[in-house]
């Protein structure tokens, strides 16, 4: 569905991404993981077309991907609250969805079934800089999702939110998933990764230094748990 | 299908900006900074603005400056008014007001020197010190003016003072000039009577012809020459004649003539007898020649006896004569030497006379020299008289003139002389208060902050909010983005002015909008946006956005010519002020409020431009880097 191909990324003497490449396939859920300064950020910037890549290409269906076409098919969650404070989060929500081409009456549906989806429904008429950390999350999450993209790119959700709000959090994206929403995931939480990804694109220093399911990374070092299979990966490269 | 796809593809973008717009303004509305800012803020800095300016005519309306006054002279030199609040001190007191004045505890001091009053009366000038504090320039400009203006009254008085004591002088001395042309005046006719007279004079020295006077003298000394030559020749013949007339002796008759011719009568008579008488001797023959002879002899003696006779007679005659004439020879002997000692006198007399006669011809000569000198002196001297009477003649009218003049200027105004040039100012705009002038430019200058607060804060904003992102991340162009938000901010802008419409009304200074104001307000806002955009692409904060708000701000401020003339600057400086962006605003708004000469199309083209390079490169820059996450 969505393909990395062989992305280069400098800054001028500064490689952050060298020669990356993965790819997403259609309802499945790859979780980018890496250390800080591995390269995650820039890869989700060049891939929703913040940055743009030294080198390299980004195929969807075969195809390259022009900004236009992104928009439509991306939905993107940064980690920090990206909408209007002083919107309520049914009014975000539609203004989002306006933004995205998707007509007034729909955007109405799709906010009310997105709220609904993201266990938001209670505060819809909330300002949206009155929610919880968590809430805003999903509220980040139900904005990428209101021009129903066909990616989903959530970057670290799960940030800065406590405990009830993650696990809240997590069941969201599960549901999210099970509609069958295709969702690249950048997260430090290996345990809930573990749950929720069918496969990991594992990054350290620009590079891909892994590329497969949990499982196969756990059996690679032979490690129950992934967290001590990603430090083995980690330390190893 | 198609058609209502390409309707939804032509409502769209205005669904969009319609969306974006709404949700701008009730982001605005929700948000009480913006709405202070927009609404109150320009309406209270106006209003303190109007208050400030409302009396920014600082000559006419400044009060209770601090002035000290070192008066060392004791002259009484006064400075109270109202814009004066006046400390006076005395004696050595210069250096402690100008250490007041350097400690801010007056704002400025006047010194009057000793001595003051005595060097104005006696005319050597003197000077008063002013210490003005120029830290606070307008103080020390209004200071410094209002005493310079308070020397010139001085000055003035003085001045007057001396003019009229001059004019009383040169009025007598006018008085006489006039009785002198009077004078003169009368005098032109006496001189040209006196030329006249010597001119006649002259005539008559030039008709004197002394060639005939000095032919009588040659002549007269020629003739001298010649009695001198004559008397000289009668001297000399008397000289020798003298002696030569002796006294004629008298002539005596001798009878011894007589006897001799008696004797030759007896003898003739004898003879006769005989020879020639016939009683005689001889026969008379017939008359022999004897007594022819005889008879001749006869007849001579005859009449020889008879000359005798006579001459006897005539020897008495003669004697007597001879008397006669030895008398008049005594007299004339007499008479000759009277006459050779007169001519002796008369040589001495002659010369005396040539020498007189040569003292005439000398005098004669140096009479006529003189003559010659005196008509050559008339000939000048009436040259001269004429020249003379010309130069009178011009004296008198220069006189006349002068005296013309001296009437003119003694009947003029001291004051008018002091200052014979006053400036009459006329305001081309009426007396309105300054206020009317700089309120279109301050209303521009707060225009522009907020303009460049709200623009560039709201990028910022939205950049570091990730909400530009998500804009970016979706179909619509950044151009479409940067558009509506200009949309919106003209939208705030237009609140913002009408705020300070509404604040002038309420100080009543009131601003009338009319549509060129209101497109020049138009652009520059728009200007002013799309700087704010800029700002805010490449501001990292709102705090960075805000100070370089105020960077780019305080220069376009105070290069605007608003609060400093633009004739202050420096060349560099007015040149590159000419085409900031608030200059050129206010400049157009000058023109349509001020000088009603409308809009300056060239200005506005410029102003044009300027949005499209700010806009173009906001974008640009904004696309690079949508977010600052």
């Amino acid at each position: 569905m969505l393909e990395i191909k062989n992305i280069v990324k400098r800054f001028r003497d500064f490689t952050a991404l060298n020669n990356i490449s993965f790819s997403l396939k259609e309802g499945e859920l790859v979780s980018l993981l890496g250390t800080n300064g591995s390269g995650k950020s820039v890869s989700i910037k060049i891939i929703v077309g913040f940055l743009k890549e030294t080198s390299g290409m980004i195929k969807y269906n075969g195809r390259p991907i022009s900004q236009k076409f992104r928009s439509r098919v991306i939905g993107w969650a940064p980690q920090d609250d990206s909408f209007y404070g002083n919107l309520t989060l049914y009014e975000n929500l539609i203004y989002f969805g306006n933004l995205n081409n998707v007509i007034v009456s729909e955007a109405k549906q799709r906010a009310t079934e997105l709220l609904k989806l993201l266990k938001l429904s209670h505060k819809k008429d909330a300002l949206a800089k009155d929610l919880s950390g968590g809430m805003k999350r999903r509220l980040n999450m139900a904005i990428a999702m209101m021009h129903n993209p066909k990616i989903l790119i959530l970057d670290e959700p799960e940030a800065g939110v406590d405990p009830m709000s993650r696990v809240t959090l997590w069941e969201v994206v599960r549901e999210v998933k099970k509609k069958g929403t295709t969702i690249l995931l950048v997260t430090h939480n290996l345990l809930e990764t573990e749950n929720l990804a069918d496969r990991l694109v594992v990054l350290d220093a620009g590079k891909v230094v892994f590329q497969d399911t949990p499982k196969k990374l756990k059996s690679r070092y032979k490690q129950r748990n992934i967290e001590n299979a990603f430090k083995r990966l980690v330390e190893k490269h | 299908m198609r058609s209502r796809d390409l309707l939804r593809s032509i409502r769209l973008p205005f669904q969009k900006l319609d969306t974006m717009m709404l949700n701008d303004i009730r982001l605005f509305l929700r948000d009480r900074k913006s709405l202070v800012l927009v609404v109150l803020t320009p309406f209270i800095i106006l209003s303190i603005l109007i208050n400030i300016f409302y009396f920014s005519n600082v000559a006419e309306n400044i009060r209770g400056v601090e002035l000290g006054v070192c008066d060392m002279d004791g002259s009484g030199f006064s400075m109270e008014s109202e814009i004066f609040k006046v400390t006076r001190f005395t004696e050595d007191c210069e250096s402690l007001v100008a250490d007041k004045v350097s400690r801010g505890e007056l704002r400025g001091a006047i010194v009057i020197p000793k001595g003051f009053e005595q060097d104005i009366k006696d005319g050597i000038g003197t000077e008063i010190t002013l210490f003005v504090d120029n830290s606070k320039s307008t103080t020390a400009v209004v200071t410094s003016n209002a005493v310079k203006a308070y020397v010139s009254d001085l000055n003035e008085k003085i001045g007057t003072e001396f003019i009229l004591d001059a004019w009383e002088q040169l009025r007598e001395l006018n008085k006489n000039l006039k009785f002198l042309v009077g004078h003169l005046e009368k005098a032109v006719p006496v001189a040209e009577n006196l030329k006249d007279r010597l001119d006649s004079m002259k005539a008559e020295i030039d008709s004197v012809d002394f060639g005939a006077d000095k032919q009588a003298v040659s002549d007269m000394i020629a003739f001298l020459d010649q009695l001198d030559a004559e008397m000289a020749a009668i001297n000399d013949t008397f000289a020798v004649a003298a002696p030569a007339i002796p006294q004629v002796p008298v002539f005596t008759y001798t009878p011894n003539a007589s006897l001799a011719m008696k004797e030759y009568r007896t003898e003739s008579g004898f003879w006769r007898d005989e020879f020639c008488n016939t009683s005689g001797l001889l026969p008379v023959i017939t008359k022999n020649p004897f007594c022819v002879l005889l008879d001749n002899t006869d007849g001579f003696v005859d009449a020889l006896e008879s000359d005798v006779a006579s001459l006897s007679a005539y020897s008495d005659t003669i004697n007597q004569r001879i008397a006669e004439l030895n008398n008049r020879s005594a007299a004339l002997n007499q008479s000759l030497t009277q006459l050779a000692e007169m001519i002796s006198s008369s040589s001495a007399q002659n010369r005396q006379v040539r020498e007189d006669i040569a003292g005439v011809r000398s005098n004669l000569i140096f009479l006529e020299d003189r003559t010659e000198n005196i008509s050559r002196s008339i000939t000048e001297l009436e040259a001269s008289l004429s020249g003379f009477l010309a130069d009178m003649v011009r004296v008198t009218d220069e006189l006349d003139r002068t005296t013309g003049v001296l009437d003119e200027y003694t009947q003029k105004d001291p004051a008018s002389i002091l200052k014979p040039v006053t400036v009459d100012t006329r305001p081309v705009f009426g007396n309105k208060l300054e206020i009317f002038y700089k309120l279109p430019a301050l209303i521009s200058i707060i225009l522009l902050f907020i303009m460049l607060f709200i623009s560039s804060s709201l990028i910022v904003n939205e950049r570091r909010g990730g909400t530009m992102a998500r804009i970016f991340l979706s179909p619509i162009s950044m151009f479409f983005y940067v558009f509506e938000k200009t949309i919106y901010l003209l939208l705030l802008s237009l609140l913002a002015v009408l705020s300070m419409v509404a604040a002038t009304y309420i100080f009543g200074v009131g601003v009338s909008i009319s549509l060129d104001l209101f497109t020049v307000f138009l652009i520059a806002s728009l200007v002013y946006i799309s700087i704010g955009i800029l700002v805010g692409s490449f501001s990292k904060s709102e705090n960075t956005s805000l100070l370089t708000c105020l960077v780019i701000g305080f220069p376009l401020m105070f290069m605007s010519g608003v609060f400093s003339p633009p004739e202050l600057m420096s060349q560099v400086t007015r040149i590159a002020s000419d085409y900031l962006p608030l200059t050129l605003n206010i400049n157009l708004i000058e023109n349509i409020t001020i000088y009603h000469t409308g809009i300056d199309l060239h200005k506005l083209l410029m102003m044009a431009c300027m949005i499209l390079v700010f806009y173009i490169s906001a974008v640009l820059i904004i696309r690079k880097k949508p977010t600052l996450k």
